[in-house]
């Protein structure tokens, strides 16, 4: 992965002292609270419910043992000894005191980490998909794009105050594991005609209030001109995108009432003019950054291989198999998911003893490699199949080898209501109920692949329009109730979830995801058709009746 | 540090009633957030400084525009204006802004350590510094 230069590390640690500045002249009263709140968000700090929650970055999804030993030690010391991976790779604290937070960032700046942009109205943190460089289906392989953008969008002199909040999402596979499409620019590498490596550019994707999937504005940029054009999107924007009201501040409302022709000639004609400038990157500075991210020193085929491990007759370990650990580019590898979805804790929570076990297990197994999901799991990205044994037995005494990857209970949820001033709705009572409602492993896994994604409310940190169960927690008249959607994908063609019908009480919530399964599995055929596909193939009729009775009852 | 010490102009004159009168030669024009740039860039030449409202601390748009103007070539000076605070006076500079007027309340004398508190750009900008990457310094 990516090692600081100097200038890097002169940079994280620059930062750090101006936050500290910032908010000691806060603290003194010398900035205004407003104006306190934007500089502290830019650099990932909210004041919740309960205390300030700080969220630290974890570019594109990559972290070091050493790394993640780091954010074990702010958890203890700053914390109460957990962690929360979020739906953008990164991680929160939710817990800090405000006038410690420049010794955390001191702290994690010695182990090149930081919290630069994970929030605010600015450029946010990128993400990516998590099995870049090991994946089957890669074309080539994001990071070292995601760290030239993080490079160029960290401190950007003219892009600090934007309408509103901005992400980037870049993926090199042909398998959307990183919700390019629903980002306000998504970038997937391709290969032209030709066969040169460039970007297809999609831009106006997002969820929240008014979801939208993001639209191709460009077939294929050559990878030289990737800095250049992200800047005349990012110029385009900044000077037109409203500010007069936040809810129609992203950039997909500017995409929509501009159009999509007017707003791409836009972004063409500024970029024809910087294209040639010194943002067109030079051979020997992509070349820098890639050397970064080779390929490990891999053990030859017979020596990572073993068939007796891949055999061993233990059920348990056999679930975990076939579940959590999936095909590797390197023959003799394998990729093991790691769910952070515990029945007793919120969907992305970990301990600190996690941290540290799973920090120790990446560096006897996988070259000290750990990466986040945005399904809030993290991933072993190098595990021999000699080790898989040995590293089961490790992930369970940490219990962190739950086979439940991709099923209905790996399921994705912001932390609600319990800890989000923003919240409507809680969410976490939801997870715990379905965890209890749905403990049988092999009931899961008759259900096959269901991604059910729960927000507390419509902000939609918790995706769950793209989810093919999508919850969403709203208030109305002092009740908190539950909108349900079906049908939404974040697959190769994202798709948003339709309204299944008037909203759920919480006490009913886990009884319609019950009916809702039973009518999947009434009306499929055989196991091989997905609830995905039931619900494409049927539309949401026969959801809607098996939950609310007659149709006409089912009105929103 | 002269940001802050360049002699205010003795006419300001707002952008609507310049192009109304036909954008002659002025001392000073003040142009909004909201300004249409394609249509201020060729006539900028024209006045010896332009004046960019912030109308909230929080309103971007000044950035994209000084930025603008400099490319363009405009040498005259560019003078931040409005909701103006000494935490943004680094970024502005940046981008283009040779003089700056603070609002009310602003501690002054911070500005030079705060100038001088990141060194390190990744970026280019009107600051004609080049991306990090054509230094040799990040290898």
């Amino acid at each position: 992965m990516y090692a600081y230069s100097t200038v890097d590390q002169q940079l994280v640690n620059e930062r750090v002292a101006q936050f500290r500045d910032q908010t000691q002249r806060f603290l003194k009263g010398e900035i205004a609270d407003d104006e306190y709140r934007m500089l502290r968000l830019m650099n990932g700090i909210y004041i919740q419910r309960h205390a300030p929650m700080l969220r630290v970055a974890v570019p594109y999804g990559q972290m070091s043992s050493q790394q993640l030993r780091a954010l074990a030690e702010v958890s203890r010391t700053y914390d109460k000894g957990y962690g929360h991976f979020t739906t953008r790779q990164n991680i929160q604290f939710n817990w800090p005191e405000l006038a410690r937070i420049p010794d955390i960032l001191a702290d994690l700046a010695q182990v090149q980490m930081h919290a630069i942009q994970t929030s605010g109205a600015c450029i946010r943190s990128i993400t990516s998909d998590p099995l870049a460089g090991v994946s089957t289906d890669e074309i080539a392989d994001s990071r070292p794009w995601c760290e030239i953008i993080r490079q160029w969008s960290s401190l950007h002199p003219e892009f600090a105050y934007l309408p509103r909040k901005f992400k980037i999402a870049v993926t090199g596979a042909k398998a959307d594991r990183a919700a390019v499409q629903v980002h306000d620019i998504g970038l997937r590498l391709v290969h032209n005609f030709q066969g040169d490596l460039g970007f297809e550019v999609l831009v106006g994707g997002g969820l929240g209030r008014t979801p939208m999937i993001g639209q191709v504005i460009r077939e294929f940029l050559p990878t030289e001109h990737l800095l250049s054009y992200l800047e005349a999107i990012l110029r385009i924007y900044n000077l037109h995108g409203r500010r007069d009201n936040k809810y129609k501040a992203r950039i997909k409302i500017l995409l929509k009432s501009m159009g999509l022709e007017d707003f791409t000639q836009q972004v063409e004609a500024e970029w024809q003019v910087i294209k040639h400038s010194d943002l067109q990157l030079p051979a020997e500075e992509i070349a820098r950054v890639s050397q970064h991210f080779g390929k490990p020193a891999y053990l030859s085929l017979a020596q990572a291989s073993c068939d007796k491990v891949v055999s061993v007759a233990d059920q348990e370990y056999q679930r975990w198999l076939q579940h959590n650990v999936l095909t590797h580019q390197q023959p003799g590898y394998r990729i093991v998911m790691v769910p952070l979805k515990n029945p007793m804790s919120p969907p992305g929570d970990i301990s600190h003893q996690q941290m540290d076990g799973l920090a120790d297990l990446a560096e006897q197994f996988s070259f000290g490699n750990i990466r986040s999901t945005h399904d809030q799991n993290l991933v072993l990205a190098h595990v021999a199949e000699k080790d898989l044994y040995a590293l089961w037995q490790g992930l369970t005494e940490l219990s962190l080898a739950r086979a439940n990857h991709g099923t209905l209970t790996d399921m994705i949820n912001c932390p609600g209501l319990d800890y989000c001033s923003l919240a409507n709705a809680e969410t976490l009572v939801l997870s715990r109920g379905i965890n209890q409602a749905f403990d049988d492993l092999d009931y899961l896994y008759d259900l096959g692949p269901i991604e059910l994604k729960i927000s507390g409310c419509i902000n939609a940190c918790g995706h769950h329009h793209i989810g093919h169960i999508g919850i969403l927690g709203v208030e109305k008249a002092g009740q908190q109730v539950y909108q349900f959607t079906l049908g939404g994908s974040d697959s190769e063609a994202a798709r948003l979830g339709k309204t299944l019908g008037r909203s759920i009480p919480q006490d009913q919530v886990v009884a319609t995801i019950n009916t809702l399964l039973t009518t999947y599995l009434s009306l499929r055929h055989g196991i091989g058709e997905s609830f995905s596909e039931v619900v494409n193939r049927l539309g949401l009729q026969p959801f809607k009746e098996a939950v609310y009775g007659s149709a006409k009852q089912s009105a929103a | 540090m002269d940001l802050l010490n360049k002699a205010q102009p003795k006419q300001v004159i707002a952008y609507a009633d310049w192009l109304a009168a036909g954008a002659p030669a002025v001392a000073a024009v003040k142009v909004e957030a909201d300004v249409n740039v394609p249509e201020l860039l060729p006539l900028a030449s024209g006045c010896t400084e332009i004046q960019i409202e912030f109308p909230v601390f929080a309103d971007g748009r000044g950035f994209s525009i000084a930025r603008l103007l400099r490319r363009e070539g405009y040498t005259g000076i560019i003078r931040a204006v409005g909701d103006v605070a000494v935490d943004r006076v680094a970024f502005m500079q940046r981008v283009g802004f040779d003089a700056i007027d603070l609002k009310e309340g602003q501690q002054a004398d911070l500005i030079p350590q705060l100038i001088e508190r990141v060194q390190i750009h990744y970026q280019t900008s009107s600051d004609g510094a080049g991306p990090i990457y054509t230094a040799t310094q990040n290898s």
